[in-house]
């Protein structure tokens, strides 16, 4: 597979290979970028194969929910229903199997802790099986009672809040069921982590009502304690299908680097799946078949915006269904999503940009422009946010850690080792 | 010309020893590694396995349906 090379600007270019993404600077001819290409080594992503499998589950718990946010994909509480927690179990048993570790995603669409038996109780099934269990749970923060604190600091690995913004924001954006605000009983959840050293990440939906707004957001939350920030932006679907609410792409892309030179500059993380970690295989898990999400209703979905048998997308994205202890899986809907890949989506042509987006989200891809289509308005997010985002960090190539976290900065072709216990920068701690 | 190389880890951990890089690791969007959520952590590599795996391990718990029901 031969390197793809981007331009950033005259004279600098980003090489993408494999998972190593080369900035070139200073680049006086064009020739000088070939030579590069040609000594690269042309690594491949590395698709596994490691000493260690992990089974992974996504359990959506319940449909209800206390708040009523204006832009919800899942419309949560429009349906009522509470995921089984015999069928989760049989869920679990089968992607423990012969993993070595499992990890359970309590997932949000649907608040987790209105139902936080059905997670206790599943968490306890899951270490019965004598695998080490690790535990991502997504909320939306309204529940810090003492039993939910102190079960999250103890047994949750990867935590996600949804907030928005300072009161204002957060309030017209994420008001509960009865209309009033979720800013107070949220800032709580958040003060109850700081003060248990508790890391997470907060996620900001951006729409276009606060996307003029992402540096004051970003300050907001360093002065709550926040370190790690994501910045999502909005997409119309569920309860927002038939209004727009997303943000215009170049505003968000204007607003998303001035938010993160402030991230930069404080050792704060800010992130956005609109700029991802390069690569030439499969944006998500959805695709590559890593993705296994349980419904309340007992279907496996592949994809996390997809969990109602109402959704006319289950008709692709459903891959099997829980029958009592049976799990059924159709062969024929995962091979399907195995095609989704950026090479083969004919409107991307030649586009400098397919390493970065890697096709970018499916699920929106699909509901704006069918199974293999490609999403106008993500793709516009993100040819706004890749220039800025590259020269940046081709100027300042530590910025990368304020960005991903899994990444080191080296020396081309012969860096050091990335391990655990390399020494990284202390952001977003 | 110089050359300046961010190479991704592709490190998601799972166990104590890592996890102050990566607790915190978000969200809902599967941001595990740039093969689709495969990752590697340091020496002890470890990987997510995906639907293939489960189907050739075929598991007693397991059907595995070439076509799905139509309805």
């Amino acid at each position: 597979m031969l390197p793809n090379i981007i331009q950033v600007s005259d004279s600098r270019y980003c090489v993408v290979d494999g998972a190593h993404l080369h900035f070139l600077r200073g680049v006086k001819t064009t020739a000088e970028v070939d030579d590069f290409c040609r000594r690269c080594p042309q690594r491949v992503d590395d698709a596994g194969g490691g000493s260690r499998a992990v089974g992974r589950l996504s359990l959506f718990v319940t449909k209800r929910c206390n708040l009523r946010c204006v832009y919800c994909y899942a419309d949560a509480g429009s349906e009522t229903g509470d995921a089984s927690v015999e069928r989760a179990c049989a869920a679990i048993k089968f992607i423990a199997g012969s993993a070595d570790e499992v990890i359970l995603d309590y997932h949000g669409g649907g608040e987790p802790t209105l139902r936080f038996d059905f997670v206790t109780e599943t968490f306890d099934y899951a270490r019965s099986l004598g695998r080490p269990v690790v535990v991502f749970f997504i909320t939306n923060g309204t529940d810090s009672s003492p039993r939910v604190v102190r079960w999250i600091t103890e047994n949750v690995s990867v935590l996600c809040l949804s907030l928005d913004g300072p009161q204002e924001i957060h309030d017209a954006l994420r008001p509960c069921l009865g209309g009033e605000g979720s800013y107070q009983r949220v800032v709580r959840f958040v003060q109850a982590m700081v003060e248990a050293n508790k890391a997470f990440t907060a996620r900001a939906t951006i729409t276009a009502a606060n996307v003029t707004r992402m540096l004051e957001i970003i300050k907001h939350f360093k002065s709550l304690g926040i370190r790690r920030t994501i910045f999502e932006p909005c997409f119309n679907h569920g309860r927002t299908k038939d209004i727009n609410v997303r943000p215009d792409p170049r505003t968000y892309a204007e607003n998303f680097m001035e938010a993160f030179r402030f991230a930069h500059s404080e050792g704060l993380v800010l992130r956005t799946s609109a700029f991802r970690m390069p690569g030439t295989d499969y944006y998500c898990g959805t695709a590559s078949g890593r993705n296994i999400c349980l419904t309340v209703d007992g279907w496996l979905s592949s994809c996390y915006e997809v969990v109602s048998p109402t959704d006319e997308a289950g008709k692709d994205f459903f891959i099997g269904r829980i029958e009592g202890q049976k799990v059924y899986l159709f062969e024929d809907r995962v091979k399907r999503l195995r095609t989704l890949r950026p090479a083969l989506y004919p409107s991307c042509g030649t586009c400098q940009y397919q390493p970065l987006c890697r096709g970018c989200c499916p699920i929106k891809n699909y509901r704006e422009a069918g199974f293999a289509g490609v999403s106008w308005h993500l793709c516009e997010v993100s040819k706004a946010l890749f220039p800025p985002m590259l020269e940046y960090l081709c100027e300042h190539p530590d910025a990368c850690y304020n960005l991903w976290y899994n990444v080191s900065v080296e020396s081309p072709f012969s860096g050091p080792s990335v391990g655990c216990g390399e020494a990284r920068p202390q952001v977003g701690t | 010309m110089d050359v300046v190389t961010l190479r991704a880890s592709f490190s998601v951990s799972v166990d104590a020893a890592c996890s102050s890089d990566v607790v915190g690791d978000d969200d809902n969007c599967c941001n595990y590694g740039p093969a689709g959520d495969s990752f590697i952590c340091g020496e002890d590599c470890r990987w997510i396995k995906n639907i293939d795996d489960y189907i050739s391990e075929s598991s007693d718990q397991l059907v595995v349906l070439p076509t799905a029901p139509s309805s």
